[in-house]
């Protein structure tokens, strides 16, 4: 026999590899005619979607028709919470079912902390599931990174974008959460003077080649990295991955986190504009202490791009949708859609991330369709995103564990208990595993919601804020000094202290 | 005539490249430092921001190879005749003016104006080619600092990538 050259071994490897996955391919697929006892589950997160803005929440702006048709297949949650104001610690939330305070993950980009890393929907999902998460958002695949272990398919951000895929996931896998978070310092950041200056060039000189007749305010970007995506490429993207998992024998949890209507809002030419002249009017608020001194002709017009940008995901969704609908795999699916976080225009505060909890930042949309289900249900009393863990063991037929800070929501097992509290938590700026020193709390209780402001400068060194939602659904009124609610605030700041030093207690 | 004629001497490749390291990696720690303070501090253990590092480093290290790579790639390209004792001077005010430029601090055209100014100025005053030879010379202590801490760096890199 002569001599191996590298060309044969080449050859030679590819084909088995080729083999071994067209086996596993076909097994799959042989499989997958058997019925599967247990439910497919689509989680569709889509990041800063504040339920304020949503015409299927009784915004006035028609935003979102396409959800609208789809909540009259589903369950609706009206009050429904994110559990932080930001990607990390929102995302962490609803995947750890743990609430900021005791998974930590509070800060920019920041993780869990390590002994939880096993406390995901992943893990808890076992075996049973075939696991696919992606997000386009980089800080939120930082937490996918560190669950990485329980997540059989783990896309990368770049995935549905216009740029294909990135050197991290060829080349560092074996250190992909350093090297993740080190490469978006380095070329996104502008760590790297000349690398930055090299990748960027060459991202802008891409994204030119796409023709800018259809998106124009420009293509929209995954944030950091910028990648340009189109809507139509990322939900066709998404819905051949979700076809492809359907076709599995065993039946699959899919996370798919997409960016949109996260900043930049960069509409579609339909939608760019199109509530610009509508003669909307938003309250005027005062501008907030802890705000970021943003006018509020700015803030309009960004409102304006915001809500185009959100009847622009609509539309895609809508398709999507349909898409699904006619393969018959919403039939055999739960089929969630939520937020990691909301999005505000007013108090001279614009996006997300900052000291305050106000109801656009934290009040996020929540539906779930059951497979097949043609009625529509609605949920009032305050949930969070902590209870979508829960929710999602209790579809899947198994345990809840006791750890879980969240409880499955009404319609899924769970009860309409309108006593309960709700904690959001905002520590951006603390270190994150000791008490916090300058953070923001929220509790809120049926209607009721008390806001605690600790370590700002001046009167938000120590700071209470109370409202009766149901009375002042726009926050208007301060009612914390009013002696006919002592007894509810005190009620509700005993339960948030509580909270807050049996986290401490665990540090 | 030998290729190695077309390339200067290694003092004076040497001398260009500190020049560029000096920059780069000041720029890398600056910034990676300023992350460490805002963020990282809050979050990340000592081994991580350490190993952090080490890719930062190691990114600074690929960057300044390839300016000096590139400086030595124009100097081949161009006749002997433009560029014999020139590389000191035209390497260090053609990389300081590049990074300069790609820092986005200023206009790009205020960095063309200062090139220019200064090719001009190190042409036909002495005075100012020896300033920038003698920067340049002075530079190379850093690489006694950066350059084992880049080789530790890679190792470092390299070690968190191997193995299953």
């Amino acid at each position: 026999m002569g001599k191996l050259s590298r060309r044969d071994f080449l050859k030679l490897g590819g084909g088995a590899l080729g083999a071994t996955l067209a086996s596993k391919i076909i097994s799959e697929s042989a499989r997958a005619n058997q019925t599967k006892k247990t439910p497919n589950i689509i989680l569709l997160i889509c990041d800063a979607m504040t339920a304020r803005n949503l015409s299927v929440y009784g915004y006035s702006r028609k935003t979102t028709p396409n959800l609208e048709k789809f909540a009259e297949q589903a369950f609706v949650y009206h009050n429904h919470y994110a559990n932080g104001n930001f990607t990390t610690p929102g995302t962490s939330s609803l995947l750890t079912g743990l609430r900021p305070l005791t998974h930590r993950a509070v800060n920019h980009g920041a993780t869990i902390r390590k002994e939880l890393a096993g406390h995901n929907v992943f893990s808890f999902l076992g075996n049973g599931y075939f696991k696919t998460a992606y997000t386009q958002n980089y800080w939120a695949n930082y937490l996918l990174a560190q669950f990485s272990s329980a997540i059989d398919d783990l896309l990368p951000v770049s995935e549905f974008s216009l740029l294909g895929e990135r050197i991290i996931n060829r080349h560092f896998k074996n250190d992909a959460l350093v090297a993740d978070r080190a490469f978006e310092k380095m070329i996104y950041y502008g760590n790297s003077l000349l690398l930055s200056f090299i990748a960027n060039s060459y991202f802008q000189s891409q994204a030119k080649e796409i023709s800018l007749e259809k998106y124009p305010m420009g293509l929209p970007i995954q944030g950091y990295p910028q990648y340009p995506f189109t809507m139509e490429g990322l939900f066709e993207g998404i819905k051949n991955k979700i076809i492809e998992l359907d076709a599995l024998a065993r039946p699959f949890f899919s996370y798919f986190h997409v960016f949109p209507p996260h900043h930049p809002y960069r509409p579609q030419k339909d939608f760019a504009g199109m509530f610009d002249n509508d003669g909307y009017k938003p309250i005027e608020k005062r501008k907030h202490a802890l705000a970021h001194d943003v006018e509020q002709t700015s803030l309009n017009a960004e409102r304006n791009n915001y809500d185009a940008f959100v009847a622009n995901l609509d539309s895609a969704i809508g398709r999507f949708m349909e898409a699904l609908k006619e393969r018959g795999i919403l039939d055999r699916a739960y089929f969630i859609i939520a937020s990691d976080h909301g999005e505000t225009f007013e108090r001279g505060m614009h996006g997300h991330g900052s000291p305050l909890l106000y109801e656009p930042l934290v009040r996020i949309p929540l539906m779930i369709r059951a497979p097949g289900a043609q009625t529509r249900r609605d949920f009032l009393t305050p949930t969070n995103n902590i209870d979508l863990l829960p929710t999602i063991l209790n579809i899947a037929g198994q345990k809840i564990p006791d750890s879980c800070e969240g409880a499955a929501l009404p319609g899924f097992g769970g009860i309409e208990d309108a006593q309960r509290g709700v904690i959001v938590t905002q520590a951006l700026e603390s270190v994150a595993y000791k008490p916090f020193t300058k953070a923001t709390y929220a509790i809120l209780r049926g209607k009721r919601k008390l806001i605690y402001y600790h370590g700002y400068p001046n009167k938000y060194q120590e700071y209470f804020e109370f409202y009766d939602l149901q009375e002042d659904p726009e926050e208007l009124n301060d009612k914390y000094s009013q002696p006919k609610f002592a007894s509810i605030i005190s009620n509700l700041k005993a339960e948030l202290f509580a909270a807050i030093d049996k986290a401490n207690k665990k540090l | 005539m030998s290729l190695a004629n077309r390339f200067p001497k290694s003092q004076e490749i040497v001398s260009v490249y500190a020049v560029g390291v000096v920059v780069l990696y000041a720029w890398m720690f600056i910034f990676t430092m300023k992350d460490f303070v805002n963020t990282w501090s809050l979050f990340l253990n000592v081994a991580d921001v350490l190993s952090l590092f080490a890719y930062t480093t190691t990114g600074a290290f690929v960057e300044s190879l390839l300016v000096i790579a590139v400086l030595l790639f124009i100097h081949f390209l161009l006749p002997q005749k433009i560029t014999a004792n020139r590389f000191v001077p035209y390497g260090v005010i053609l990389t300081l003016s590049f990074l300069g430029a790609i820092m986005r601090y200023y206009p790009a055209i205020f960095f063309v104006i200062a090139f220019l100014a200064l090719a001009l100025l190190s042409e036909y005053v002495q005075a100012v080619r020896k300033i920038i030879e003698t920067i340049a010379d002075r530079c190379i202590i850093f690489l006694y600092v950066y350059m084992p801490l880049s080789l530790v760096s890679i190792i470092v890199v390299v070690v968190r990538n191997i193995g299953a």
